[in-house]
């Protein structure tokens, strides 16, 4: 096994979705690693140009199945700005629950993956069990377990349903009394701990350095939060903590995320409390707008960033930066000097979304070029990439 | 044994516990109200402003004339961007979503 190229991916039962990576192992030691992306490029940037503002929401919200509460915000937030809209407090209450519910869902379904990676099985069921408590909450209110469909330009389509407090309030608590007992199981057991425990460990320093964001970011100490430090929606009326741990590895980054599941119970739970009694705006058609402006959320997995440039109410250009792809870049660098096996660990702990992420422009000499799928490959791809040292 | 207690007893009880989740489609499911499954047209009341054409945002919707306008299933997204936006609310949401066929004719909704 001495210097062997090992390709996994872009189809492998550890990896959720196609990418990639090239190890250079020695022994059973990582000595390199080389990503490759491209296989999930669906061109989401073109196919939000020309459409009309209103009707481009759905298209942003199908940008990832995971996260679209996060990508509708980002571009409602986006939007509402370029074109002077202000919302009512009713309506940034209502986004800001479903945020929250939508960072439950996803950080219940990561610790379940990771449960699965680290041959955890049992975990991985009972963690997806909390998940669909939070996605009959979805269902109730939205109608939409994945896709919910009801968020509009300066306005929201429902409010919560009748007498829901109960059916919500009892979800809530069940899964953060269950999410509470796995932090433990997380955080206590010699197993868990043994694979997880100074595996991928991405300092402080490397952190700031790689302009990390999200869970990933904290865990290694770096306080970044959107919800602190840019307040939106309903985010400076409610009391929460940004999460930080100093251990940046992926034990730290789990605990994190669990931790972080008690604070979103918390923030929705003083949302339904407080919720305004206003009523909803009617939700209208923009068909004038014209404008130019930013907007950005805290996903679960980090930054989401939208930037729109609107002309007579459609489209002229959009642009997104997901999260994963401030995070996937320090992957290759963390991979070296670990084992084949912690591979998936690493990868998982990441929580990457090659769906989201991917998009191909380049930039040379000030000129834009063109590619078909084809010609970038044939390329960008097959050079030899040059020798960078990070030390 | 003793980190592992937790789990273990979870498990145990987890025994005498119903599954959490339905065997469709042994068992029914319960769609709630707001559930967008299928589209409804009503041609009576329809009077060919094209709005619903205009605002689809996957083209699903296509115009012949007043009071005919067929719906494409099949690429549909239900975001209920025509029906928010209709002005005689001609279309509307049902709750039946057993709708899997192998027909194409079957998705079109005239």
């Amino acid at each position: 096994m001495h210097n062997t190229t090992l390709p996994i991916g872009p189809q492998h039962p550890s990896i959720k979705e196609p990418m990639c990576l090239r190890i250079r192992l020695d022994g059973n030691n990582i000595e390199n690693a080389d990503l490759r992306l491209g296989y999930v490029h669906r061109g989401v940037e073109k196919i939000l140009e020309g459409k009309q503002v209103d009707s481009a929401l759905y298209v942003a919200e199908r940008i990832c199945g995971i996260c679209e509460v996060s990508h509708t915000a980002a571009y409602l937030s986006a939007v509402e700005s370029a074109m002077n809209i202000s919302i009512n407090d009713k309506v940034k209450y209502l986004r800001t629950f479903l945020i929250e519910l939508e960072r439950l869902h996803s950080h219940l379904m990561w610790s379940g993956f990771l449960a699965h990676e680290i041959g955890y099985e049992t975990l991985f069921m009972y963690s997806w069990r909390e998940r669909e408590r939070i996605l009959e909450i979805f269902d109730k209110y939205t109608g939409g377990r994945v896709h919910h469909n009801v968020s509009k330009i300066g306005s929201n389509k429902y409010d919560l349903p009748e007498n829901s407090k109960k059916f919500i309030f009892d979800r809530l608590d069940a899964v953060a009394k269950h999410a509470e007992k796995y932090r433990r199981e997380f955080e206590k057991d010699n197993i868990i701990k043994a694979r997880l425990e100074n595996v991928g460990v991405i300092p402080e320093k490397e952190a700031k350095r790689y302009c990390l964001v999200g869970p990933i970011a904290r865990a290694s100490g770096y306080k970044v939060d959107v919800r602190k430090d840019n307040p939106y929606f309903a985010f400076d009326q409610v009391d929460f903590n940004v999460i930080t741990r100093n251990e940046g590895d992926a034990w730290a980054r789990t605990l994190v995320r669990m931790d972080e599941i008690q604070e979103s119970v918390n923030i929705i739970k003083q949302l339904i409390n407080n919720m305004p009694n206003e009523k909803l705006p009617k939700p209208e058609l923009h068909m004038n707008a014209s404008g130019e402006a930013v907007g950005h959320v805290e996903a679960p997995r980090g930054e989401n960033f939208y930037y729109v440039k609107i002309n007579s109410g459609y489209l002229e250009r959009a642009k997104i930066r997901t999260p994963t792809l401030n995070n996937i870049i320090i992957l290759e660098k963390i991979l070296k000097g670990y084992e084949l096996g912690d591979v998936p660990v690493i990868v998982g702990s990441l929580d990457p979304c090659f769906g989201c992420l991917e998009r191909i422009m380049v930039a040379k000499d000030k000129k834009i070029e063109e590619h078909d799928e084809d010609s970038f490959r044939k390329k960008y791809c097959e050079i030899q990439k040059p020798e960078v040292s990070y030390d | 044994m003793g980190d592992n207690l937790n789990i273990i007893v979870e498990a145990i009880a987890s025994l005498f516990k119903k599954p959490y989740t339905k065997r469709y489609p042994k068992e029914k499911l319960k769609q709630d109200p707001r559930t967008n499954a299928w589209l409804e047209y009503y041609s009576k009341k329809c009077i060919g402003c094209r709005m619903c054409e205009r605002v689809c945002p996957v083209g699903a919707v296509k115009f012949i004339k007043k009071g005919k306008i067929e719906f494409d299933m099949g690429k549909c997204i239900r975001c209920g961007m025509c029906i928010d936006n209709c002005p005689v609310n001609a279309i509307g949401f049902n709750q039946n979503f057993e709708r899997a066929s192998k027909d194409k004719k079957k998705f079109i909704v005239k």
